[in-house]
C-alpha cells in the first residue's frame, strides 16, 4: 500500500478520484478496465478518439458502481448549436445519464458566450454536474482559475513539460481550487523512448512518468493512455510504488531536461 | 502577430480539433454490444 492507493478529493469537486485515471484514446480492452477499476482506478476519460472496450467497461461498470465510477466527457465540438448533440451521443454510447465532469477541450483560446450558455443549459438539464477545461497553452489556466466556472483543469505535465509548476500551479489557492489531472505524461512516450535519453541513462518505466507527476502536490490524477492489457498492469504499478524521493525527482528533472531539447512531432502541435 | 508558423499550426490544431468534434457527433466510433455472455462484470 502507498498513499497513491487511496483516493482523494478532486478539488472542489469534492469527487472521490483514484491517482490514476484512464484514457480512451489508444485502445485499452474491456477487460484491463475492468480490472483496474478492481483495483480502485474510477476516473474514466472518454475522449475525443472513443475506442470500444473502454466503452463496453464503462457501460458495464456504470450499470454496476454508477456511484464507483467518475466519468470524464469531452467535448471539441466548438459549434454552439452541436454541443448538446455531441454530449448526448458520448453519454448514449456508453448508456450514462450524466457525466461527472463535461471537459471542454483544446481551448487555446477562451470558450465564447454562446458555448458557455449552450453548456449551461446542459447542466441545468442534469447532463453533467461539474465543468472542467484543457488547453495547450498554459498561461490561459490563470484566466480560466479567474473565471471561477471551472472545477477541473486537464493540464499537460510531464518530466519534459514542468512549465505548469510555476505557470499554474503556484497560481492555484491552497483550498478551494479545481480539480488537477495531467496528461501527456509521457511527454508523447518520448520519455520512454532509449534513443532519447542522456548518455548512459535508461528510460524511466512508465509508471515513473505517472508517479514523478503525481508527487507534485498540486497534481489530483494522472491520466494513462494503455493500448494492451501489459501497459495497463504496468501503469497500474504506480500507484503501489508510490510518491518519488528526492533523487528519483532529480533524476527525472535531468532526464526531461534533456528530452525537452528535442523536438517531438506531437510538439508541433502544441 | 503570428508568423507563418504560428499561423500554420493554429490551422492545423482548429482542423484537428474539428475533426475530432465532428466524430464525437457521429458518434465514432461505436461501441457494439456485447454478445450473450461475453465479458461479463462481476457485479
Amino acid at each position: 500500500m502507498s498513499e497513491f492507493t487511496q483516493k482523494v478529493s478532486l478539488g472542489r469537486t469534492g469527487l472521490r478520484v483514484s491517482r490514476l485515471g484512464i484514457g480512451s484514446a489508444y485502445g485499452v480492452s474491456e477487460r484491463a478496465c475492468r480490472e483496474a477499476f478492481d483495483e480502485g482506478v474510477n476516473y474514466f476519460f472518454w475522449g475525443s478518439v472513443r475506442t470500444p472496450g473502454m466503452g463496453r467497461a464503462v457501460r458495464d461498470i456504470g450499470r454496476l458502481h454508477r456511484e464507483d465510477l467518475v466519468l470524464v466527457l469531452q467535448c471539441y465540438v466548438r459549434w454552439a448549436a452541436l454541443i448538446p448533440r455531441s454530449v448526448e451521443k458520448g453519454l448514449r454510447s456508453l448508456k450514462i445519464d450524466q457525466a461527472d465532469v463535461l471537459l471542454l477541450g483544446w481551448y487555446d483560446r477562451p470558450p465564447g458566450p454562446r458555448v458557455l450558455d449552450a453548456v449551461e443549459r446542459l447542466r441545468e438539464q442534469g447532463r453533467f454536474r461539474f465543468l472542467g477545461i484543457s488547453t495547450h497553452q498554459r498561461p490561459l489556466f490563470r484566466q480560466y482559475l479567474r473565471d471561477g466556472r471551472y472545477d477541473v483543469f486537464h493540464i499537460r505535465y510531464n518530466a519534459a513539460h514542468r512549465g505548469a509548476e510555476k505557470e499554474v500551479f503556484a497560481a492555484l489557492p491552497d483550498e478551494g481550487g479545481p480539480g488537477i489531472v495531467s496528461f501527456t505524461n509521457t511527454r508523447w512516450g518520448d520519455l520512454l523512448d532509449p534513443k532519447k535519453m542522456p548518455a548512459g541513462v535508461s528510460p524511466p518505466a512508465a509508471r515513473d512518468c505517472y508517479r514523478f507527476a503525481l508527487s507534485h502536490p498540486a497534481v489530483h490524477v494522472a491520466l494513462c493512455g494503455p493500448k494492451n492489457d501489459d501497459e495497463m498492469a504496468a501503469d497500474l504499478a504506480a500507484l503501489r510504488a508510490g510518491p518519488m524521493d528526492p533523487r528519483e525527482l532529480e533524476r527525472m528533472h535531468r532526464i526531461g531536461d534533456h528530452v525537452h531539447g528535442i523536438s517531438s512531432p506531437m510538439s508541433f502541435l502544441t | 502577430m503570428q508568423g507563418f508558423s504560428g499561423r500554420f499550426k493554429d490551422l492545423v490544431r482548429r482542423l484537428g480539433v474539428t475533426l475530432f468534434g465532428i466524430f464525437e457527433l457521429l458518434g465514432l466510433p461505436r461501441v457494439p454490444e456485447k454478445k450473450d455472455g461475453e465479458g461479463r462484470g462481476k457485479g
